[in-house]
């Protein structure tokens, strides 16, 4: 049996794994230390005792951006620090302001509402992979479809989603 | 072949998005693939924004994850694959007799067994697991044999699988529960001294501070007295019935109709009341809510309500009984006692 910790752990990577590595990329512009320093992400919050995994997405970040700052300390690079510092300010995001990372409740709101405008099969779909943790092939065969058909399902309901997100801004 | 043409090019930005946002969350990246990202993040500006949203969309989704709407629509989804699989199989087994399609389909069931379960795949040592939600919460869980929990607010289940039977127990709160069918391994939900036993079936436990209720929504379950003989005295449901006894071990139970509608009501975020005394009701609004509602003097408890509210809107349901009856309501810092208005005039 799967611990209940050990689940929440793999929950937790897969949720936040995409967002860690798009921070450090954005800032480090080599995937493989991102994926380093994503890693140590985790294993910092690990360290903690279990309330961490409440903590907010701020704390996350938080973690995320204290490590990024050792490491340009660490490598004295100064002025190409701040040169990607330079560049993060116009992209328009604050590396060291992690407020600015979290899923605002209005975010949440329009998420939620993006969800029930899906077509019911695609939501239908999409909640199965996304929350029920269901494999595509599984999902295909139940419902006598192609994988192919299912991942269309799944982009399509994610577009949605990242569209009402756009919208706002 | 690259990810985001593997679906065709006719992907959009935010299905490409989408696609490496998901590849992202599912493990590392081989190096190919590494540099395929690296690529398609530069190659355009709108790529990283779009992305961002991707992550945050992605990240919001599990923030949101046990609101009401969304445990309503992950409902609706498990449903329809539950549908789904049995039409499938009844379409194998109708449609073709032959034995290679029998084993076929018998493979299949196997091998979707083990990919929906696979949480649980070594059962080697058996230890009951815990399902806790807290105030406001509702859960729903799926377990190995498909068998389905929703959990209410406030709400610890605990379950037990072995080889013959599959024990769980309602420690407090309420829970639906949608059994699958498996006729060697009986269903059972103990809550306050009494045992609900099922095969294949859907029906709710309640456990309140008097009195436990069992509601039978489809098939058929026994209850009886928690520990005896399967032998022993028991009360068989119908669809539609509802049993509610007292915790009291000698209690008579008393089996009337349910209203069905009312009775899975809370899985939609409603709490239905008819004609039911305060006090059961304040303890369903409470599982909502952490400013708790009490009951302040003696004439207010014989108060019997009848409405629909939503769950977790504690100051609605306040007005509302304020309005109806002659109540008025004393505010501390995190409880509201209500006090009958012609006791203190």
């Amino acid at each position: 049996m799967v611990s209940k910790e050990e689940e929440k752990w793999a929950n937790f990577h897969r949720d936040y794994r995409p967002a860690l590595i798009a921070f450090f990329l954005r800032r480090t512009h080599d995937y493989a230390e991102a994926e380093d320093l994503s890693h140590e992400v985790f294993i910092r919050i690990a360290d903690k005792d279990d309330t961490a995994f409440r903590q907010t997405d701020a704390y996350i970040f938080q973690v995320a951006a204290n490590l990024l700052r050792d490491r340009g300390r660490r490598s004295q690079v100064r002025s190409d620090y701040a040169s990607r510092q330079r560049l993060s300010d116009e992209l328009g995001i604050d590396p060291l302001d992690p407020h600015r990372i979290s899923v605002g409740r209005e975010s949440l709101a329009l998420l939620t509402s993006a969800l029930e405008e899906l077509p019911e099969r695609t939501r239908q779909i999409f909640m199965l992979f996304r929350y029920e943790q269901i494999d595509q092939r599984t999902i295909a065969e139940s419902f006598g479809i192609s994988v192919s058909a299912v991942e269309k399902h799944v982009h399509r309901a994610m577009a949605k989603l990242i569209k009402a997100l756009g919208e706002k801004a | 072949m690259r990810l985001v043409e593997v679906a065709g090019s006719s992907m959009t930005i935010e299905e490409q998005a989408s696609a490496w946002c998901i590849r992202l969350a599912s493990g590392h990246l081989d190096p190919a693939e590494q540099a395929e990202f690296d690529e398609w993040i530069s190659a355009d500006d709108a790529h990283g924004k779009v992305f961002d949203r991707a992550q945050m969309a992605w990240r919001g989704l599990s923030a949101i994850a046990d609101s009401p709407e969304i445990i309503a629509q992950r409902a609706d989804a498990l449903d329809a694959l539950r549908r789904a699989n049995r039409s499938r199989w009844s379409r194998k087994v109708q449609g073709n007799w032959q034995w290679a399609a029998a084993l076929a389909a018998s493979v299949l069931v196997a091998v979707l067994t083990v990919s929906l379960w696979s949480n649980f795949q070594t059962s080697a040592e058996v230890q009951p697991e815990v399902f806790a939600t807290n105030v406001g919460q509702q859960q729903i869980v799926t377990l190995i044999d498909g068998s389905r929990l929703t959990l209410d607010a406030q709400t610890t289940v605990t379950v037990l699988y072995e080889d013959d039977r599959r024990v769980l127990t309602l420690e407090k709160g309420r829970a639906k529960f949608d059994v699958g069918k498996d006729a060697d391994r009986p269903f059972s939900v103990t809550a306050g001294g009494r045992t609900t036993v099922a095969t294949g079936t859907s029906f709710s436990v309640e456990l309140l501070r008097q009195d436990m209720k069992v509601v039978l929504f489809e098939g058929q379950v026994k209850v009886a007295a928690a520990g005896s003989a399967p032998s022993a005295r028991s009360v068989t449901l119908a669809p539609g019935e509802k049993l509610v006894a007292n915790l009291s071990p000698l209690a008579v139970p008393r089996v009337e109709q349910a209203d069905l509608l009312g009775a899975k009501a809370w899985e939609d975020g409603q709490l239905v009341f008819i004609d039911e005394p305060l006090v059961a009701v304040l303890e369903q609004v409470n599982r909502y809510s952490r400013t708790k509602i009490e009951i302040g003097d003696a004439r207010v408890s014989g108060i019997r309500i009848t409405g629909v509210f939503n769950a977790g809107d504690s100051r609605a349901f306040l007005d509302a009984i304020t309005g109806l009856y002659p109540l008025k309501t004393q505010v501390n810092s995190d409880r509201v006692v209500i006090m009958s208005k012609i006791l203190q005039d």
